[in-house]
This record gives C-alpha cells, structure tokens and sequence, in this order.
C-alpha cells in the first residue's frame, strides 16, 4: 500500500517578464500518495496557484523534477502533457469555467472527447450520468450551465474532473466564487470523494476548509513554510 | 474643445507606443481610401462635371456613317471631299471645324524629333476653348483655301524645343520641310477635345489646306480616312435630328453619282450620323469609370471593417483602463470622448496618407489609363474631392468611435476589477465576427477573380507569339522630305536603298515592304472568282521576296516569291491561314484563285497567321509581290549586333542626303507597344492582386485573433482538461470554417451575377473565368486557414497556463 502516485523533487519555477525575475517557487519537494487530501494554503502572490498549474502539468517547472507513478513527467511536450491530463488528471477551477454553448452533460462528456482512449455513445452516456450522480446533479443533465446556480456549476465542473477517472483531483480555490452555504455544500462533496478514494490536491485560503484535509501544507513566498498532518490516513 | 485637443494629445502618445496597431490602421485605411478618393474625382469628372468647352451640349462630331439594306457598313472613317461640302455648304451650324490629326516630324531641329499635328481650321481654337499664351490663334483669313503657312504651337512644344524663347512669335518652325510662322502659344490649360476613335494630344496646330492627304484622297469620294473629321457647334434653333438630316442631304447625291458603277459600293449610301462631344468623349466609360469605384470601395470596405475590427480588439484591450476610469467617477461621455479622440487620430493619419495614395493614383490613371478612360487630363483633388475627403473621414471617426463605444457594456465595466480573464465587459458577439470573416472572405474572392481573370486574359495575350521574328528585326521608314519624288522614282530609291543596306556589315538581309506587318495599313476586299459578291475585308502587305525568309514567316503550304515575280507584279499572292479558310474552308486553297480588285491572282502560299496583340486588326492578310513605292523597310541586323540609328542614318545618306530617317523602331518595341495596355493590366491586377491578399489577410487576422483572443480562456479550459494542441486547432478551424464556407457561398452567388450580368471594362465585357475563380477560391481558402493558424499562435504551441492566466492588461 501507500504506493507513491506524485512526487516532485526541487520544483522551482521563475518567471521572467519586462526583465523582472519572479521565483513564484523555490525548491519545492512534495509528495501525494494515492488516496490523499492535500491542501495548499498561504497568502495571495505565494505560488498557489502557479504550484497547482505545475502539478496539472498546465505549465514546466524551471529547474527540478516530476514523477507521476514513477513516470518522469517533467520535460514533455504540449501533446504528451495534453495526454497525461486528459488520463491521469482533473481540474476545478474557482470560476467554474463551464463552456456555456454547451448543455451540462456534453460539458462533463468533453474530456472523454481528449482523452486518446475511445469511447462508445454509451460508456460516454454511463460516466457522465454517474458523475452527475456522484455531484447529486442527474435532474439537470440537459440544462445550459448558465441556468444553473454558482453551488451546482461547481458541482457540474467538479464531476466533469471526474468523468475520465482521473489519478488526482487538483482543485484551485472551488470556493472562491461561492456564498458559504453552497461552498459548504461543495466541500462536502470533495470530502465525499476522498473518502470513496479520490485523491485531491486543493488550493485555498481559507483556514476552515483547509483543515478538512488530511495534510495541510502552507506556501510563503514561494517556499514550503510548514506541512501540518491533521488526520492520519485509514 | 480644449479638452478634446488634450485628449488627443494623449492618444498620439498611446498610439505611438502601439506601432503595429497604428500603422496597419493607417496604412490600410490610408492606401484604399486614397484609392477610394481618386476613384470618387474620376466618376464625379465623367458622372457630374460638365465639359469644359462653351455650350457643350450643342457641340457636335459628325461622322459618316455607310449603309447597304438599312445595315451599316462602316464609321469612323470619313471620305474628304464629303467633309469639305459639309464644310462650305451647311446651314446648321455657328462655328465649324475639320480636323485631321497625323503624327509628323520637326524636319528644322536637327533631331528632327517626333511630333503630333492637327491640321485645322480656325474655328478649332473657338470651339474647343483654347486658351492662349501668347499670340493669337487662326483667324478666318487662315481658314479653308487661304493657303496661309501659320502656327500655333503647345506650350509644350515651346518649353520642350524653343526652350521657352521670348521672341517665339514669329519665328519659323519647320514641318516636313515646309515652313509656317508662329502666331501662338497655347495654354497648357487648354483641353484638347478628344473626339477620334483614339487618342492623340497634338504638340502643334496648322491650318488645315496643309493636310498630308494627297491630291488622290482629297478628291476621291470613296477613300475614306479615319484622321479626318467635322466637328461643329449647332445653332441655337437647331436640332441635332435636323442637322443631321440636312448633312446627309448634302452627301448623299454625290456620293452616289460618284461611285456608280463600282461593284463594290453597290446599294451602298452614304450617311450622316451626329454624336454630341459628351458622347463621343465619353463613349462607354461610365461602366468602367463606375467599376473600378466599385471595385475600389469594395477593397475600402475590407479595410474599413480590418480597421474596426482592431479598433475593437484594442478598446478591449483598454477595458481594465476603462474599468478603473469608471470606478474613479468617469462617466460614458468622458469614455466616450477618449475614444473619439483616439479615433479621431488615426483618421486624420490614415486621411493624410490618403490624400497623397490618391495625388499618386490620379497621375498614374494619367500615365497609364489613357486609353481606357476619358477627359483623364482633366482630373485633379478639387474642392469637391476634398469634400468628399472630409465627409467621409468624419463618417470614418465617427463610425469607429460609436462602434467600439456601444461594444462597451458601461454598466458592466465595474465587474472587470472584480473578475479575472473570463468573459466580462466588452465582447463582439460571435454572429458579428461571422459576418466579418463572411464578408471579407467573399470581398477577396471576388476581388481576386475580377483581378486574376483580367491578369489571365492579359497574360495570354502577352506570351501569345507573334508567329514572326521581332528578335532582330527592325521596322524603318524613311522620308524624301521636300523632294517629292513620282512613284517610279521611289521605287527605284528603295530598291536602291535596299541595296545599299544590304551591303552594310551590321546588316544581315532587308525587305522592302508597305507596311509593318503588325500594323498593316490597307485592307482590302478579295473575293473568289465567281463570287463577286462575297467581299472578304483582308489586309494587305506588298513586300518582295526577301520578306518571308526575313521574318521566319512560318510557310505551311506552297512557296515564297521569285524575285522575278516580284519584279513583274505577277499576279500570285501569298495568303494567311485565316484567309485561305475564308476562302477555300475545305483546306484547298493551294494553287486556286482570288479575285483582287480585276485580276485573277493564283495563290501561291498559305503561311500562318500573325497573332496581332490588336485584337481588331483582322488575321486575314493577303501579301502581294512587288516593290512598292513607299520607303518602308524591314532590316534584319546581324545576330548579337546592335543596329544603331545612326549607322543606318549615315548608309542612307550616302545614298541620297535628303532622305532621312521618319522612324526606327525594333519589332520588339512595335510588339511591346501594342501589348502595352496589356502589360499594364496585368501589372495593376498583380499589384492589386497583392494589396487585395494583404488587406485580407491584415482584416482576417484581426478577425480571428480577436475572436481567439475572446475565447482563449475557454481553449485554456479545455487544454486544462486535457485538449491537445491539435484537438484545439481543429476546434477553432472548424468554427472559422462555417463563416470561410459562408463567404464562399455569397462570393460564388456574386460571380455568377457578375457573370451572367453585361459588365463592360472599356469597350471589352468583363469575363471571369472558371479558373480564376477556382485560383481565387483556394488562395483565399488557404489564406483564411493559414491566418487562423497564426492567430492560435501564442494559444495552441503555449503551455495552457498561458492562456489561463489571461489578464486584461
Ligand atoms: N505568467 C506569469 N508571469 C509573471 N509572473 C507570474 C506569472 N504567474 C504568476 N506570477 C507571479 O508568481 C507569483 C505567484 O503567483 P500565483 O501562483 O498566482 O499566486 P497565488 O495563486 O498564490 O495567489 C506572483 O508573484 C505572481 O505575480
Ligand atoms: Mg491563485
């Protein structure tokens, strides 16, 4: 057991503009275990998000390296990480970012679409509506994302992470959008998911829902400051 | 106001930290407006603005037109004795003039240059308004019979070999050996009406008793010459049906009388047929001069909405500025302002280009469209050019400031600050971008089809060989000057001169001819024997045996002349191709006969046709055995050696002093100046070709940029959940590919209504071809993918956080 899924070993990340040079991460070591709840949490501008888009392979790291399943992922091109994500990895992002010309189901169906593995209509149609299920969205399968509430969008756009059975759920901020009781509501969901197995790796500034997860790590200037063990896993 | 002024200030500065932005507005914008204004003072000139000549519409060309069983025969060619009985005997005009216009030599300068005369009498200068310099012009006591050696001369004229001499008036200028006196100067204001079949500014004017028509021509009813004409200004009270009318009258009898017994003019009259000066200087070029507005507008219009569209793009660009304005109290109208002053800028950029594009296009149509288009040495930027300038560039500002302010949602600007990336404030809706990228397409398509199947046509003609030599061929005439020499004589001269010629060591062969063979100059009718009335209108060329050999004329049957045929005028001919199969149309031609004026003549030859970039010069062409009696040569040079005039100057010379040379020009030049409309064309509808693909490719790229731009965040969003670039790629091809298709649909509904409409380009119909329209299609396909292509640079080949970072600074 507690096979390793994501290592990364001094990460570090410098963006370089208008001949300014940001170390958005420095030297950053980490590892996510299979069924893990990581949180990352630390003021504005510390490298949460920039550590999320590393970790989703939306971006390279300057220097350091990355291991998915033991499978170096550090140094790939656009297609091979496009592969990767569309296998291995789910996004939510604090804007939901649903595509609205598109009802809720074809959104949630579109990383099968990517994903190089093809599918039927119906293993298309049994994981969206299992998703849908899993989000306790199955009534507003044919609805236009922006019919629906702030609460069931994110809802929406975290069962479309999930539809391609991905190895880890890295979610930034889900909540940031959100009045505290659809926020609420969406926490619950993940801890649901976690606890049915799914890894989650999530990104937020708030301290209450931080320390839902089972390790909460907290960035400074792009360094790891602290990494608090709440719960031990089962 | 000050305000504004300030503001603009501010805009100047903005804009010239956005180089790329500013000068793809103000280049596009500037170069087809440009366009755009030159094409508005032409069709105002031809559309609007009356003649520049006193009374116009009474002004008058009569012609005389031949009619056999109510069908017309021929026009444009006037017999001289007819015109001197209009002249003397009519009652319906005030003023009158008979004109001929002739291309003649300076024979007192010593380089004898090249001139234009118009022989006139002295109501010319009256009807046509001359203006004068200096001196005066004819007065009647210079008119018809009065024998008076006057001139007057161009200014041109003046500055260019009298360097502009104060004491002009007087002095003795020398035409072809005969001397006139200088009376004026005309104005380089003074219009010359343009009233023959082609154009001819002329450099110099002579009272008309001294006319280069023979004797022969001047008494001879059925001679008719197209140099010739009778311009009149009508009386008050007379109508243009009833001078006509009274002109025929006077004609008719006489000719009849005169021509009896001809077979040829059997049956025929002969008319009168008054056109006004309006129409006979405009004729047809209404649809041409509307055309290429049209055509014009329509390029403006892709650069128009090209430069909306970035316009667009960089108010959305600006949104977070105007955010932040917002939220510090500033209201829609200082919003507003802002825009109009940036505006306001770039049309005054763009406009300033413009009015030098269209001082540039007004003297190139000058320089190069003279043929196709009239009155073109009228053109200038007027008042009401300027106008014009000024309303549209107005529209201009205006238009792009309401645009790219109404695309700005006021009230949802605050919600930029609050949101990132994503979807706030100011889109231009997915419909409108179709239809930008629908409407260019189609424009550039049909554009590139008009242009293309112009180019092709003119291309075709240009690599079209000739079927002759002209590599080193020279064509020559030579002038007797005042020693007029009898027919005999001349004969004797050119062959003597031949001789001469021949023995030169830069020579390689010469034939004496009547006439270059691309611009042959009589024609003729022949007819079958026992046809007599089946007339074939042929050209004619006398030339002796060395010609054919001369000019590598292709002989595809039978054989060249014998010298002693050519010595004994035997009655044989050489005919073309065309010819034979008028004749004979089942291939037969060969040892039969053709009836020429009364002889028999036995063809001896069929060589093949020369392909004359002149499209009404008839392929049909008869060649005659002879030494003819005009001193007209074709000299083949020796290969690689330059044959210059003053070789030839110096051999004939020796020969006989007072011959000198009239003209010398290589085939080459002969063949490249009748192509010259065509190398014209093509060139414009290559340049235009380019600037159309340019302004398509600038406007679509903004088009489609800016759409992607729109939609990055979402591309980000799907490459997050695992979209390849190529997923992406095809994503946003196939999206681009429902408005590419729809401006291909209306482009081909536009060509097939151009097509089935009667367009006409000057006097040619307008023809698209299939081909051209397939090339235009599939280069403007190709160009539409591959600028969709560039503007997924920067989203597609990025890491997808790039595009999810998107802020809108
Ligand atoms: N593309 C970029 N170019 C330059 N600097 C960047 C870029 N992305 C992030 N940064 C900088 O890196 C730092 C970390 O950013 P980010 O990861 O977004 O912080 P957080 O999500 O913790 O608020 C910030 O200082 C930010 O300005
Ligand atoms: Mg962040």
């Amino acid at each position: 057991m507690n096979k390793s899924k994501i290592t990364i070993k001094n990460i570090s990340k410098i963006f370089i503009s208008d001949e300014m040079e940001t170390h958005a991460l420095r030297d950053i070591n980490l590892t996510i275990d299979h069924g893990d709840y990581l949180s990352i949490s630390g003021p504005s501008g510390c490298g949460k998000s920039t550590l999320l888009s590393l970790l989703g392979l939306l971006d390279q790291p300057t220097s350091g390296q990355y291991f998915i399943e033991n499978k170096d992922v550090s140094q790939l091109t656009l297609s091979q990480a496009a592969e990767i994500r569309s296998k291995k990895i789910g996004f939510v992002f604090q804007q939901f970012n649903l595509i609205d010309e598109i009802s809720v189901f074809d959104n949630i169906a579109l990383p099968l679409k990517y994903n190089p593995q093809v599918f039927t209509k119906t293993e298309v149609k049994a994981r969206v509506m299992n998703c849908l299920k899993k989000v306790g969205l199955d009534h507003r399968t044919y609805h236009k994302p922006n019919q629906l509430s702030g609460g069931q969008q994110q809802r929406v756009a975290i069962a479309r992470a999930l539809v391609a059975d991905p190895a880890i759920l890295l979610v930034d901020e889900p909540t940031g959008n959100l009045d505290s009781k659809n926020g609420d509501i969406v926490m619950e969901l993940l801890e649901q998911l976690n606890r049915a197995g799914t890894t989650i790796c999530m990104v937020t500034h708030d301290p209450r829902y931080a320390a839902m997860a089972h390790r909460q790590i907290n960035l400074l200037d792009g360094e790891i400051i602290e990494t608090q063990i709440i719960k031990e896993e089962i | 106001m000050n305000d504004f002024l300030l503001e603009m200030k501010y805009s100047i500065v903005s804009l010239l930290k956005a180089p790329i932005f500013f000068l793809s507005i103000v280049i596009t914008l500037g170069l087809t407006f440009g366009a755009l204004i030159t094409a508005f003072a032409l069709n105002h000139l031809i559309f609007v603005e009356p003649l520049v000549y006193n009374d116009h519409e009474r002004l008058v060309v009569a012609n005389q037109v031949r009619v056999k069983n109510k069908a017309e025969k021929g026009e444009g060619f006037q017999s001289y004795p007819a015109l001197i009985k209009w002249f003397n005997n009519n009652e319906v005009f005030s003023e009158q003039a008979l004109i001929q216009i002739n291309p003649t030599q300076l024979t007192g300068i010593q380089s004898q240059p090249k001139v234009n005369v118009s022989f006139v009498t002295p109501d010319y200068f009256s009807i046509a308004n001359a203006p004068m310099l200096q001196g005066r012009a004819f007065n009647q006591n210079e008119g018809l019979n009065n024998q008076k050696p006057v001139a007057v001369i161009t200014k041109k004229l003046w500055l260019e070999y009298f360097n502009q001499a104060d004491n002009i008036l007087g002095q003795t200028i020398s035409v072809e050996d005969v001397n006139y006196t200088v009376i004026g100067v005309l104005s380089d204001k003074f219009i010359q009406p343009q009233v023959f079949m082609w154009k001819q500014e002329s450099d110099i004017f002579l009272p008309w008793d001294f006319n280069f028509d023979s004797p022969f021509i001047r008494k001879n009813w059925d001679s008719f010459m197209p140099y010739n004409l009778f311009i009149g200004k009508l009386k008050p009270d007379i109508s243009q049906q009833r001078a006509q009318l009274q002109l025929t009258n006077l004609i008719q009898n006489d000719f009849t009388e005169q021509i009896q017994g001809t077979d040829y003019w059997a049956g025929v009259s002969l008319q009168a047929r008054l056109t006004s000066f309006e129409h006979t200087i405009i004729g047809d070029s209404h649809t041409t001069s509307a055309l290429f507005f049209a055509g014009v507008l329509a390029l403006m219009l892709i650069a128009f909405s090209n430069a909306i569209n970035l316009f667009l793009s960089r108010t959305a660009q600006k949104q977070r500025k105007m955010a932040i304005q917002v939220a510090l109290g500033a209201k829609k109208a200082h919003i507003f302002r802002e825009i109009l002053a940036e505006s306001t800028c770039l049309v005054i950029a763009a406009t300033v280009l413009s009015i030098f594009v269209s001082l540039a296009g007004i003297t190139l149509l000058q320089t190069y469209a003279s043929d196709l288009l009239p009155r073109l040495e009228e053109l200038r930027f007027n008042f009401t050019t300027l106008l014009f300038v000024i309303i549209i560039s107005i529209i201009f500002a205006l238009t792009f400031a309401l645009v790219a302010a109404n695309s700005i949602n006021y009230h949802r600007l605050n919600t930029v600050l609050q949101t990132s990336g994503k979807g706030a404030g100011l889109q231009i809706s997915s419909r409108t971008r179709m239809i930008l990228i629908a409407s260019q397409v189609t424009l550039t398509i049909v554009l590139l089809t008009v242009n293309f199947s112009l180019l092709f046509e003119a291309m075709a003609t240009i690599n079209q060989p000739s079927g002759i030599n002209t590599d080193d061929t020279h064509y020559l005439t030579l002038s007797t000057g005042k020693n007029k020499l009898s027919s005999d004589e001349l004969q004797l001269h050119a062959r003597g001169i031949k001789k001469t010629l021949e023995k030169q060591p830069d020579i390689a062969s010469v034939a004496i001819v009547s006439s270059n063979p691309l611009s042959p100059r009589m024609s003729r009718s022949v007819f079958l024997p026992g046809a007599p009335k089946n007339h074939i209108r042929t050209n004619v060329l006398i030339v002796d045996n060395d010609y054919l050999p001369l000019m590598e004329h292709k002989v595809l049957k039978g054989r060249n002349f014998s010298h002693s045929q050519v010595k004994d005028k035997a009655d044989v001919a050489i005919i073309s191709k065309a010819l034979a199969d008028a004749l004979y149309p089942d291939n037969s031609a060969l040892n039969k006969y053709l009836l020429y004026f009364d002889k028999q003549l036995k063809i001896i030859a069929i060589i093949e046709n020369i392909y004359n970039p002149s499209k009404w010069i008839s392929k049909k062409m008869i060649f005659l055995p002879s030494y003819t009696s005009q001193l007209n040569f074709i000299v083949k040079r020796q290969p690689n050696i330059e044959l210059s005039k003053s070789t030839l100057a110096k051999a004939i010379g020796q020969f006989d002093h007072n011959v000198r040379i009239f003209s010398y020009n290589t085939m080459t030049e002969i063949l490249e100046n009748k192509l010259a409309r065509d190398i014209a064309i093509a060139a414009i509808t290559v340049v235009l070709s380019i600037l159309t693909l340019f302004l398509a490719a600038v406007g679509l790229y903004g088009v489609l940029s800016y759409g992607i731009k729109m939609r990055q965040y979402e591309l980000g969003v799907r490459m997050a959940i695992g979209a390849n670039p190529i997923h992406i790629v095809t994503q946003v091809l196939s999206d681009n590919a429902k408005a590419i298709g729809f401006g291909l649909m209306l482009s081909i509904i536009a060509i097939l209504f151009v097509t089935t409409g009667s367009f006409h380009l000057g006097s040619k119909p307008l023809q698209l071809g299939i081909l051209p329209t397939l090339i235009a299609i599939l280069i403007t396909v190709t160009l539409s993918l591959l600028v969709s292509l560039l503007a997924l640079n920067g989203v597609a080949n990025k890491a997808p956080v790039n595009s999810l970072r998107l802020t809108d600074s």
